[in-house]
């Protein structure tokens, strides 16, 4: 395991904790595009899987495998598992903020996976491969989780990554839940949401920002930078001058944004969470 | 409103500098934020990333612009008027005679209260009165005619400076009624009577209620080897006053008096036995009160050098009286011509014979003849060419320069031994020489001086050469002061006879040092207190210049008005409301408003 001081002790140990109230807000509303809920005694075979790293040996159909030479499981109605995909933004505007936005976004992510892989789910975890690129990895089972950690913790934050540009280019088959983690400074959010409703998918929108984004403190005048520019010129940036004009002006704007994103959030019936500092609003 | 200065004007040039600082201000600091998606947005409705958008935004700036907006204003004298001052034509008399250095309150002289009443006035005043301002002591001055430049009068009015002088207002109200212009209104800022016959005036009260001593006369004369001192002291003030009185001896204290003086006394101090034989005698009073200039008076004794004169006539009032201002001599008179050859033990320097010649000449005495045929004098041979009738005669003696015809003369030739006082138009028959009518020269250790003409005879007496003639003749022959007198009240005349040489410096109090190329001079700028050191030739002198008397009494008589639209007023209310101390405090507070808010920034 890779060392990542974001996966930290008193992470592990509220897993289990979140993990049940994860599960309840996973289960409310979400199926997972499973066909049901519950997991009954019931052995009504429901369909074939290929066979992932962690799935118990036990379900592996001999027979698909004298046909095909490939491990298949089987799966039963009530055990139809779900698939969550997990989208991370992975751009340098998440490397502010106290604890760090990608802190936050790691441990987010790595609690959704532990629920999921715990709830014998599968688990898609998407990295950054090129600015509007990504690359995807599955995992199943409980053995899956710490390699689902491992992944996350090599995640570099830098440049100016197009998460949702990236999304929007990838080949989504089965319906399923995608949960995106980002600061969601894009205008692009409702052309994503409307790509991934179309996908099937059920949505799950964690936003983190940082205390400085929500209330920003300027005191004299300053030129703006934008961190994912990476040599930026003269010409670049935005005077400021703090006044009380421009806090109040900026409250309205990001009054404006958040608004902005319930509403996109409520109109393709996705679930919103903004957290500030990593704690939920 | 009105300003009383506008210089501070010149302040507001402040202001473009500090808002051109506040642009320049070029030290904005680069600020990483995690995106600009906000910001870019916000600024999509607004142009804020102009340079002058910092100001609009900055309350400092603007409160600090306003700070230096109120303090210029401040500076420059804001004031409403509260008078009613319309007249088309404004004369200003300013009283800067002596009794004008008396203090008021708030530590003013009534000078400078007058200066700041007046100014205050000019104020008042529509923009199109034209001012005409005079200041009045010994002699009214006209310091600015017909101006209408309020800023000028203003001027003129600070610019009068305190005197020594006595005086009133009198002369300058005759030059404002003399001006005799519509409209006219006459203000007056003085401490004593006024009197308007036929203008509209206002007369501004500067009597005060002062408190004063003076020392108004001194004298001193010798007792048993002594110093005898005598000195008048007045309490002009409402109490009793018990103070030191200090007599000074050629600068030294010589003796410490106290005295007890009633109010509204004046006491006669009489001090003798006092050690001191020297020249200078001053009497100080030692207590502070409201005009100190008239605390000390000096005496220069001159009786140890006085010289005994006598006149030998009938009458003659003209030689008499001129003969009298030399203070150093002590003159004798008779008409007796007998037994002249006694007189020698009797200390007589000189002897003047006037029309009358003696039985028997003096032998050991300087000798003057006018008027007299002296072709009997044989010792001396001063025996005239002829009587003469309508002569013209020119006086040649000590840069004299009159002349005057007389009707009747002996014409003389000057002996070699003299010089010619008086040269005639007629010339001697052989040598074409003029003939002289009078002359002087010393012969056997003898001054002689001979005047052909009687006195009487021509207009000469009524010329101004004639007492300086005298005067200078006498001391001559009298070896008496080069002063015509030694102790004189500020802005008097004194002359001064150099007998010879034609080198005459004289040096005041504050030091500077005054020099004539004559002989004789007529010395008039005596406005400072104090001792004056005249050197003529190898002669030394020292005459006192005091305070006028007239000048200590403080307070404004009953003022005589004739003219129904005369009005006293009293000079101690302003008649300007004055707004500096609220701009002022409204800078203090916005100051204060700054800081508030640059701490919370």
């Amino acid at each position: 395991m890779v060392y990542d001081d974001t996966f930290t002790t008193e992470f592990y140990e509220s897993l289990k904790k979140q993990r049940l109230m994860l599960k309840m807000h996973l289960a409310a509303g979400l199926n997972g595009g499973r066909k049901s809920n519950s997991k009954g005694s019931s052995v009504e075979f429901s369909d074939f899987r290929e066979y992932i790293l962690g799935d118990d040996i036990r379900r592996i159909d001999w027979n698909a495998y004298g046909r095909f030479d490939k491990f298949f499981v089987k799966l039963f109605m009530e055990e139809r598992e779900g698939i969550f995909r997990v989208f991370v933004d992975a751009s340098e505007s998440m490397t502010f903020g106290t604890p760090l936005k990608s802190v936050v976004a790691k441990r987010q992510a790595g609690l959704y996976a532990y629920s999921i892989l715990d709830n014998s789910d599968r688990l898609i975890l998407y990295e950054k491969y090129a600015r509007n690129m990504l690359s995807h990895t599955e995992y199943a089972g409980k053995q899956g989780f710490s390699k689902a950690i491992d992944a996350l913790s090599r995640t570099d934050f830098s440049g100016d990554f197009d998460l949702f540009s990236a999304i929007r280019h990838q080949e989504i088959k089965s319906r399923g839940v995608s949960i995106i983690i980002s600061d969601f400074y894009t205008h692009d959010l409702e052309e994503t949401l409307k790509y991934l409703t179309a996908k099937k998918q059920e949505i799950i929108l964690i936003q983190t920002l940082s205390k400085e984004e929500e209330n920003p403190e300027i005191l004299d005048s300053v030129r703006l930078l934008d961190s994912e520019i990476l040599n930026p010129s003269m010409k670049d940036g935005l005077r400021a001058t703090g006044s009380h004009q421009l806090k109040k002006n900026y409250k309205k704007q990001y009054d404006s944004f958040i608004r902005n994103i319930e509403a996109v959030a409520r109109h393709y019936n996705a679930k919103y969470i903004r957290l500030i500092d990593g704690i939920p609003q | 409103m009105t300003f009383e200065r506008l210089w501070p004007i010149g302040f507001l040039s402040l202001i473009p500098i500090v808002i051109i600082m506040y642009l320049l201000k070029e030290k904005t600091e680069d600020m990483k934020v995690p995106s600009l998606f906000l910001w870019q947005e916000m600024y999509r409705n607004k142009e804020a990333d102009r340079p002058w958008e910092k100001l609009k935004h900055n309350i400092l700036l603007v409160l600090q612009i306003l700070i230096i907006l109120l303090l210029t204003f401040a500076l420059m004298g804001p004031g409403m008027s509260l008078g009613d001052s319309r007249s088309e034509n404004a004369v200003i008399i300013i009283d800067n005679s002596a009794s004008m250095n008396t203090l008021l309150s708030d530590n003013k002289t009534r000078l400078q209260l007058a200066k700041e009443r007046a100014a205050e006035l000019i104020k008042t005043y529509s923009d199109d009165t034209a001012f005409t301002i005079i200041e009045s002591s010994d002699k009214a001055t006209m310091l600015l005619s017909n101006s209408s430049d309020k800023m000028a009068a203003i001027g003129k009015v600070r610019g009068i400076e305190a005197t020594n002088l006595a005086g009133d207002c009198s002369h300058a109200v005759t030059m404002a009624e003399g001006m005799a212009a519509a409209d006219v209104s006459v203000v007056v800022f003085t401490d004593s009577s006024v009197t308007f016959k036929n203008l509209t005036g206002k007369i501004y009260d500067l009597s005060g209620n002062p408190s004063n001593l003076s020392v108004d006369y001194v004298t001193s004369g010798y007792k048993d080897d002594k110093t005898v001192v005598i000195a008048g002291v007045t309490n002009y003030s409402d109490k009793e006053v018990t103070t030191d009185i200090n007599v000074y001896g050629d600068g030294k204290i010589v003796f410490i008096g106290n005295e007890t003086i009633a109010p509204h006394e004046t006491k006669n101090l009489f001090y003798e036995g006092i050690d001191f034989k020297g020249t200078v005698v001053a009497v100080e009073i030692n207590e502070k009160d409201d005009l100190k200039q008239d605390n000390i008076r000096y005496f220069v004794n001159t009786e140890s050098n006085e010289k005994k004169v006598l006149l030998v006539t009938e009458q003659n009032l003209y030689l008499e009286k001129a003969v009298a201002l030399n203070k150093g001599i002590d003159l004798y008179k008779t008409a007796d011509t007998q037994g002249f050859d006694t007189f020698k033990n009797q200390g007589y320097s000189l002897f003047i014979f006037d029309g009358l010649m003696p039985d028997s000449m003096p032998a050991e005495q300087n000798l003057m003849f006018v008027g007299c045929d002296t072709k009997e004098v044989k010792e001396f041979g001063i025996e005239p060419v002829g009587e003469y009738e309508r002569v013209k005669l020119s006086n040649v003696y000590g840069g004299g320069q009159a002349s005057f015809m007389v009707s009747k003369t002996y014409l003389y030739r000057c002996p070699v031994w003299a010089t010619p006082i008086f040269l005639s138009n007629e010339v001697e028959t052989d040598t074409k020489s003029p003939l002289c009518a009078g002359f002087i020269g010393k012969q056997g250790g003898i001054s002689i001086c001979v005047i052909g003409f009687d006195f009487h005879s021509s207009d000469f007496p009524l010329s101004m050469e004639f007492p300086m003639l005298i005067f200078g003749l006498t001391g001559e022959m009298a070896s008496t002061e080069v002063l015509s007198d030694t102790n004189i009240e500020a802005g008097g005349n004194i002359n001064v006879y150099a007998r010879d040489v034609d080198n005459i410096t004289i040096k005041n109090p504050e030091g500077k040092r005054f020099t004539e190329e004559a002989n004789m001079l007529k010395f008039s700028a005596t406005e400072s207190l104090g001792l004056y050191e005249v050197k003529a030739g190898t002669e030394e002198a020292v005459f006192s210049v005091n305070f006028p008397v007239s000048e200590s009494e403080a307070g404004v008589q009953s003022s005589v008005i004739n003219s129904s639209n005369t009005e006293v007023v009293v000079a101690t209310n302003t008649n300007i409301l004055d707004f500096t101390w609220i701009f002022v405090e409204l800078a203090m507070l916005v100051l204060a408003v700054e800081w508030i808010i640059y701490i919370r920034q």
